[in-house]
C-alpha cells in the first residue's frame, strides 16, 4: 500500500478519546475486535459485510467471516479517523443527517474505489474485501438502501432481508405470534439459500445446530452479567465497559470465544458484587444512560463525571435480550434462531404492558428508563440526542415526560452524534454533565 | 468576611465582591486580548473596595472560562449560579431565561435550587452573537436596537433558523425599503421565538426572570413577554447574577464549614493570569 495522508492528521486529535475500563472483560475486547478485522485478511475464508441482525451464527456454520461495517464505523470515530470517510461520502451527495455509521462505511468503500486499495489509515487495517453483502430491516431503515450502495461500490451481490418484530401490544397474541414466526423463518430461509448459492455449499445443519445452541447459552450469560451488574451497589460494570462488552453479543454470537467471553464476564462481576467492588471510590450520584447510541468518538467523557462520583450504572441502548429456553420440540435450528428472538422480544414488550404504556405507542422498548430507574437506584436520567440516528432518538421526549410524570427523577439530554465529531461540543458537554451533577447534589441536600 | 463571584463568560468576564450585600463590581470583555486577563478584572474590584486579595475569604469561579481561573477555591457552573443569583434578587423565580453572547439558556428553579435546565446547541442564532453580527451589518449600536425596534409598527418575519441566513435577510429587507424599526423587531421576535421554544421543553412557570447581556435589550424582552403572555422581571444589572450566584455560593459554602467546625477548602488561590481551556 502507498502511503496515504490522512486528511484529520493536521487536527488536532486528544492524546486519548476512549474512556478507563473497569473490568477485566473490557478490557479484553480491543483484542476480540482488532482480531475480527486481522482474520477477515489472514484466514483465507470468504468475507461478508453484514449488518448487525442477531443471525452471526450462520456465518459461523458457513465459515465465513463476517464484518460489521457499523462496528467499524465506531471504530473510526473512536480513532477519531472517521470524519475523512464522512466527508468522501457526503461528496457523493449522502446527506450529513443520514446515518454517520452509515456514511463512514459508504466514504470508505468510496475512497477504496478511488484508491484502489485500502486507504491507509483506516484502523485495523480496514474491512476486507467481502464475497457478498447482507443488510436487513433490524432496528432501522437506513439499512436496506446502505448495503445495497455498498454492493455498487464493491461490485458484490447483495442479500437483504426481514427481521420483524411485532408491534408491543399484540406481540403477545398467538395469532400474531404464529405469523411473525413464520414470516421471519421464510426470510432466514431466503439467506441460507443465499449463502450456499454464493458459496457453493451446503448448509451444514447438524453443525448450525450446534452453534445455535451455544448461542442460546451465551445470550443467557450476556443478560444475566449485565441484570447482576445494573443493580450492584456499588456499580461494579460501568456503562463505558458496558458498551465495550457488548461487541462479542453483536459480533460474536456462536462463537466459542464468545460463550467463553461471557462466562468469563459474568464471574467477574458475580465475583465483584459478592465483594461488593466498585468502580468509582466514592458512589454519589448512579446514573442510567437511558436511551441513544454513546458518542464513540469521545467515550472518555464518562470518566470525566466519574471524577465528580458519578457513574452511569446501566446503559438501556444495547440491552442483552431476555432469552426464554426454547422448547425442545423445535429442532430446527432456523425456527430455533427464530423462536428465541421472538420470545425476547416479546418478553420486553409484556414489561412495557405491565407499565401501561400500550395506550400511548407501540415502540417495544419504551417504558425502559422508567423500569431501570426504580430497579437500579437511579438518582438521574441521560439521554443522548443524535443528530443521525433517529432509531434510538426516536421516543426519548416521550420517555422523559414518563419519567416526570411517574417519577421525580431528574433527565438530561445532551446532543451530538455517535460517529460525526462536527457534532460533539465538548464545553457544551461538560457544563451540562457538571450542572446536572450540582441538580442533583441539590436534590439530595433538599431530600428530595 | 468577604466573598467574591468570578463569571467568565465567552463574551464578557464579571466579578462581584460582597459581603452582605454587593460591594463591588466589574464587567469587562473576555475578547481574545482579555482572556487571559481575568486577574485584570479581579484586581479592578479589590480596588474598588481597597482591600487586598488575601481578605476575600472565598473566591468561586463560573461561566465557560470557569475551569482555568488560578485565583478561585472552587468551579460551579453557571446554571446553578445564574439559579442562585436570580434567586436571591427575586425569590419568586420559577424560571430564568439566560441569553448571553453565545449561549442561551433556561432554568427551572424551586425554593432556590435548580431542578432542570436546558442549553442551546452549538448554534449562534438566539443569543446575542446573533444581535452583535445583525448590529454589525447594519452599522447600528447595540445599545440602541432595543429601543429603536419599539417603533415598529410592522414587525417583518425573519428566520430564525441561521444567524448568517438571517443576515443576508435583515440586508435584503433593508434593501428593499423595509423601515428598520421594522426588520429589528422581527429580529428581536427571532430570538425571542427561538430562546422560548427552547425554554418552554421545561415548562415555564411563573416569575419568568430574564438575564444576560440580551435581557438589556427591551425589543427582545418584550418579544418574549409576548410570547409568555405575561410580564418578565429583569434585575437592574442583568449580566451580573452569575457572578453574584457565585459569590452567595462561595459565602454558604464557608459559612457552612464554620458552623460544622470543618475546615474551609480552597484553591491554590494565585491572582495571576488565568490559562484557559487546557
Amino acid at each position: 500500500m502507498s502511503e496515504q495522508k490522512n486528511p484529520e492528521a493536521t487536527q488536532e486529535v486528544p492524546k486519548r478519546t476512549s474512556a478507563k475500563k473497569w473490568t477485566e472483560s473490557a478490557r479484553k475486547v480491543r483484542g476480540l475486535v482488532r482480531d475480527m478485522y486481522v482474520r477477515a485478511f489472514t484466514e483465507g475464508k470468504p468475507v461478508a459485510w453484514v449488518m448487525f441482525t442477531l443471525v452471526n451464527e450462520l456465518f459461523v456454520a458457513m465459515d465465513v467471516v463476517p464484518v460489521y461495517p457499523e462496528n467499524f464505523a465506531g471504530l473510526c470515530a473512536t480513532k477519531r479517523v472517521g470524519n475523512p470517510f464522512i466527508d468522501r461520502a457526503e461528496a457523493d451527495g449522502f446527506s450529513n443527517v443520514s446515518c454517520s455509521y452509515a456514511r463512514i462505511g459508504l466514504g470508505y468503500a468510496a475512497l477504496w474505489k478511488d484508491m484502489g486499495e485500502i486507504p491507509s489509515f483506516a484502523p485495523d487495517g480496514g474491512m476486507a474485501k467481502p464475497i457478498m453483502m447482507v443488510g436487513s430491516s433490524l432496528v432501522c431503515d437506513t439499512r436496506y438502501k446502505w448495503f445495497q450502495t455498498y454492493s455498487r461500490y464493491m461490485d458484490v451481490p447483495y442479500y437483504a432481508f426481514d427481521m420483524l418484530g411485532p408491534p408491543a401490544s399484540t406481540a403477545y397474541r398467538p395469532d400474531v405470534r404464529e405469523q411473525y414466526i413464520k414470516y421471519n423463518l421464510a426470510q432466514l430461509q431466503g439467506l441460507v439459500s443465499f449463502m450456499e448459492e454464493r458459496l457453493g455449499k451446503k448448509m451444514d445443519w447438524d453443525k448450525l445446530d450446534e452453534i445455535v445452541r451455544r448461542g442460546e447459552k451465551t445470550y443467557v450469560l450476556w443478560y444475566d452479567a449485565y441484570m447482576l451488574a445494573g443493580g450492584a451497589v456499588p456499580c461494579p460494570f460501568p456503562a463505558e465497559d458496558s458498551f465495550n462488552c457488548f461487541f462479542p453479543a453483536f459480533f460474536m454470537m456462536g462463537e466459542v470465544e464468545a460463550l467463553d467471553f461471557y462466562q468469563g464476564l459474568y464471574d467477574e462481576i458475580k465475583y465483584k458484587v459478592d465483594n461488593k467492588m466498585g468502580s468509582i471510590p466514592e458512589e454519589k450520584y448512579r446514573l442510567l444512560w437511558g436511551g441513544g447510541l454513546p458518542p464513540w468518538h469521545t467515550m472518555q467523557i464518562f470518566n470525566y463525571v466519574e471524577e465528580q462520583g458519578a457513574v452511569f450504572v446501566f446503559q438501556s441502548t444495547y440491552l442483552p435480550l431476555r432469552f426464554a429456553d426454547v422448547p425442545d420440540r423445535i429442532t430446527d435450528p432456523l425456527e430455533r434462531m427464530v423462536h428465541s428472538r421472538y420470545e425476547a422480544a416479546i418478553s420486553r414488550a409484556e414489561l412495557d404492558r405491565k407499565l401501561g404504556l400500550f395506550d400511548l405507542c407501540n415502540f417495544v422498548g419504551l417504558g425502559n428508563p422508567l423500569l431501570f430507574v426504580d430497579e437500579f437506584k437511579v438518582d438521574g436520567v441521560v439521554m443522548h440526542w443524535l443528530r443521525s440516528c433517529r432509531g434510538t432518538t426516536i421516543g426519548q421526549v416521550y420517555q422523559k415526560n414518563l419519567l416526570e410524570e411517574r417519577t421525580s427523577i431528574p433527565t438530561l439530554f445532551l446532543e451530538s452524534d455517535m460517529c460525526d465529531v462536527r457534532d460533539y461540543f465538548e464545553a457544551d458537554w461538560k457544563v451540562k454533565l457538571s450542572a446536572f451533577l450540582e441538580t442533583l447534589e441539590a436534590r439530595k441536600r433538599a431530600g428530595s | 468576611m468577604y466573598f467574591a463571584g468570578v463569571d467568565i463568560g465567552s463574551t464578557m468576564t464579571k466579578v462581584v465582591i460582597m459581603d452582605e450585600v454587593v460591594l463591588a463590581c466589574v464587567i469587562g470583555p473576555t475578547g481574545a486580548e482579555h482572556r487571559r486577563l481575568a486577574n485584570k478584572v479581579m484586581e479592578e474590584a479589590l480596588r474598588q473596595v481597597n482591600l487586598p486579595f488575601d481578605e476575600i475569604s472565598y473566591v468561586v469561579a463560573t461561566g465557560y472560562g470557569r475551569i482555568s481561573v488560578p485565583f478561585a477555591d472552587k468551579q460551579i457552573t453557571e446554571i446553578t449560579c445564574h439559579a442562585k443569583g436570580v434567586s436571591s434578587l427575586f425569590p419568586t423565580v420559577h424560571t430564568a431565561i439566560d441569553i448571553g453572547g453565545q449561549d442561551a439558556k433556561g432554568i427551572k428553579i424551586a425554593d432556590g435550587r435548580v431542578v432542570g435546565f436546558v442549553m442551546n446547541d452549538k448554534c449562534a442564532a438566539g443569543t446575542g452573537r446573533f444581535l452583535e453580527v445583525i448590529a454589525d451589518d447594519l452599522g447600528l449600536r447595540l445599545e440602541e436596537m432595543g429601543e429603536l425596534s419599539l417603533n415598529s409598527k410592522n414587525r417583518v418575519e425573519i428566520s430564525s433558523t441561521c444567524t448568517v441566513f438571517a443576515a443576508q435577510e435583515v440586508v435584503s429587507r433593508i434593501a428593499e425599503g423595509t423601515p428598520i424599526e421594522d426588520v429589528l423587531a422581527g429580529l428581536h421576535e427571532a430570538i425571542a421565538s427561538r430562546v422560548f421554544r427552547m425554554v418552554e421543553r421545561l415548562k415555564i412557570e411563573r416569575d419568568v426572570v430574564v438575564t444576560g447581556g440580551v435581557a438589556k435589550n427591551i425589543g427582545v424582552v418584550k418579544a418574549l413577554e409576548e410570547h409568555a403572555g405575561f410580564p418578565v422581571l429583569v434585575p437592574e444589572e442583568p449580566l451580573l447574577t452569575g457572578a453574584v450566584g457565585a459569590a452567595l455560593l462561595g459565602k454558604e459554602l464557608t459559612l457552612k464549614a464554620l458552623e460544622s467546625g470543618r475546615p474551609i477548602e480552597r484553591g491554590a488561590r494565585r491572582l495571576e493570569v488565568a490559562t484557559f481551556f487546557e
